[in-house]
């Protein structure tokens, strides 16, 4: 079975509000990073490497629900520091009550978990986070999408002849199947080349990480028809192609309910036809070039070796890459869930930031492995005017097995 | 001081009874050894960057 990272606490099932205490246990729990002050989760936060905003920080927020317990303030007070989180996932590793202590106390920071719920619990209370109308439009093309597109949806795969069922199934997710559709059917063309049977759903179900924020029971429902259709599909195996469903699978939906079938990301599933020798990279494809690990994958999903195997297994790609622990508090900028509209100024910022980096190493192209990457650094890029073009691994691949 | 050593998953563990002020919450086993691999990962890091020797515990604690 697949890997999969459960950390839950159940203390967050209770809801904040402006005329809720806080419950004890949320309160000592929130305590202890408070009574933290090292301010790691700070410093390798790339938000607060840009606004120096210390209140959307992992202690700030915590901080903020301390005082909320204490009496000095209300949930509603939250809605703007509430935008001020990527949901990237690098302060709650790097908090020193996760990592040197975490499995040693059996209590560890999960500051996703808690951004998502008070983003949750000030929709609900009718004080959303600032900023959240943009985010609730995008959630409602999602929702018009699974009601009205129809074969839309599967439009990326017209001419490719999949069929919806096997023991592998490649799900796609509607950010792919919409926005990224290069992403998807490169690697369908790949999984074909290399000779694996496989198919893919023909109505899957919205996954998007905004409605986990807004509309908790409505997203699980989703996550459980796409599990159970996988499951009618006869899917053994599940290959994801965007890393934020890939966490979704791993980390977040078996909080919930059981899957019943191995998950693998994309990456991790082609470097294992290499190994085996399934796909061969007989082409040198030439290009100066780093690589950008997406939280998903490096802080959140231990998935970071995979695509550095595959560039290296490229010929002629002249690559110069900071290694996955530096990248901790990297991010493109678009963030886990809502951050890009809730705050796209400084999304941008977070991207600039990141593409600059890349111009340190004197790179042509940054590669990514992720279809929300290749969004935000194309908008950042476009923007910006900068030098350093983002291209898919999935792209280099493509062209490395010669396959059109 | 503890009377008897405990171990989760392979690792050193505080028994859950003792945790009576911070409460422990659902950890699994792989997400146990995420983050021992990325504390290994974490230290390795730390020592590559900034550490010019690694000073060794004297001959009589070892």
């Amino acid at each position: 079975m697949s890997k999969q990272f459960i950390s839950k606490k159940s203390i967050y099932d209770a809801p904040l509000g402006d005329d809720k205490a806080v419950v004890p246990e949320l309160r000592r729990d929130c305590y202890a990073v408070f009574a933290c002050r090292h301010k790691f989760c700070r410093d390798v936060c790339p938000v607060f490497i840009e606004e120096r905003d210390e209140s959307g920080s992992s202690y700030g927020f915590h901080a903020a629900i301390l005082g909320m317990a204490e009496g000095n303030g209300v949930l509603s007070e939250m809605a703007d520091t509430s935008q001020l989180c990527l949901e990237c996932g690098a302060c709650q590793l790097r908090c020193p009550n996760t990592l040197y202590t975490g499995d040693f106390y059996g209590q560890t920071t999960t500051t996703i978990d808690l951004v998502r719920k008070i983003r949750r619990d000030l929709i609900a209370q009718g004080t959303p986070p600032t900023n959240w109308d943009d985010v609730a439009r995008y959630i409602a093309e999602d929702l018009d999408r699974e009601k009205n597109a129809g074969d839309a949806i599967c439009r990326w795969a017209e001419d490719l002849n999949l069929p919806t069922s096997g023991e592998t199934m490649l799900f796609v997710d509607y950010f792919n199947a919409f926005q990224t559709t290069d992403v998807p059917r490169n690697a369908a063309k790949i999984l074909k080349h290399a000779g694996v049977g496989f198919g893919t759903l023909g109505k899957p179900f919205p996954t998007l990480g905004e409605l986990y924020e807004s509309d908790q029971e409505l997203w699980l429902a989703f996550g459980k028809k796409n599990v159970e259709s996988l499951q009618a599909a006869g899917a053994k195996t599940v290959i994801i192609t965007n890393p934020h469903d890939y966490v979704f699978f791993a980390n977040e939906y078996p909080k919930y309910f059981e899957i019943p079938f191995e998950v693998v990301y994309i990456t991790d599933y082609i470097w294992s036809l290499y190994e085996q020798g399934k796909i061969q990279f007989e082409n040198e494809v030439n290009l100066k070039a780093t690589y950008h690990d997406p939280c998903t994958l490096n802080k959140q999903t231990l998935s970071w070796e995979a695509p550095r195997n595959l560039i290296a297994a490229i010929s002629g790609i002249s690559f110069q890459a900071d290694d996955h622990v530096t990248q901790w508090d990297y991010c493109c900028g678009n963030g886990l869930n809502s951050f890009k509209r809730l705050l796209p100024d400084v999304s941008y910022k977070v991207g600039l930031k990141r593409l600059s980096l890349a111009e340190e190493v004197e790179a042509e192209k940054l590669i990514v492995a992720c279809p929300h990457c290749l969004d935000q650094f194309t908008e950042v890029q476009t923007k910006s005017g900068s030098s350093i073009e983002p291209v898919h691994i999935l792209d280099l691949v493509m062209q490395a097995a010669g396959i059109d | 001081m503890a009377e008897s050593i405990s171990s989760k998953y392979g690792h050193y563990h505080v028994e859950e009874q003792r945790m009576e002020k911070i409460l422990t919450q659902e950890i699994n086993e792989h997400e146990t050894e995420r983050i021992v691999r990325n504390r290994g990962e974490y230290l390795d890091w730390m020592n590559s960057h900034f550490a010019y020797k690694t000073v060794l515990a004297p001959e009589k604690y070892k």
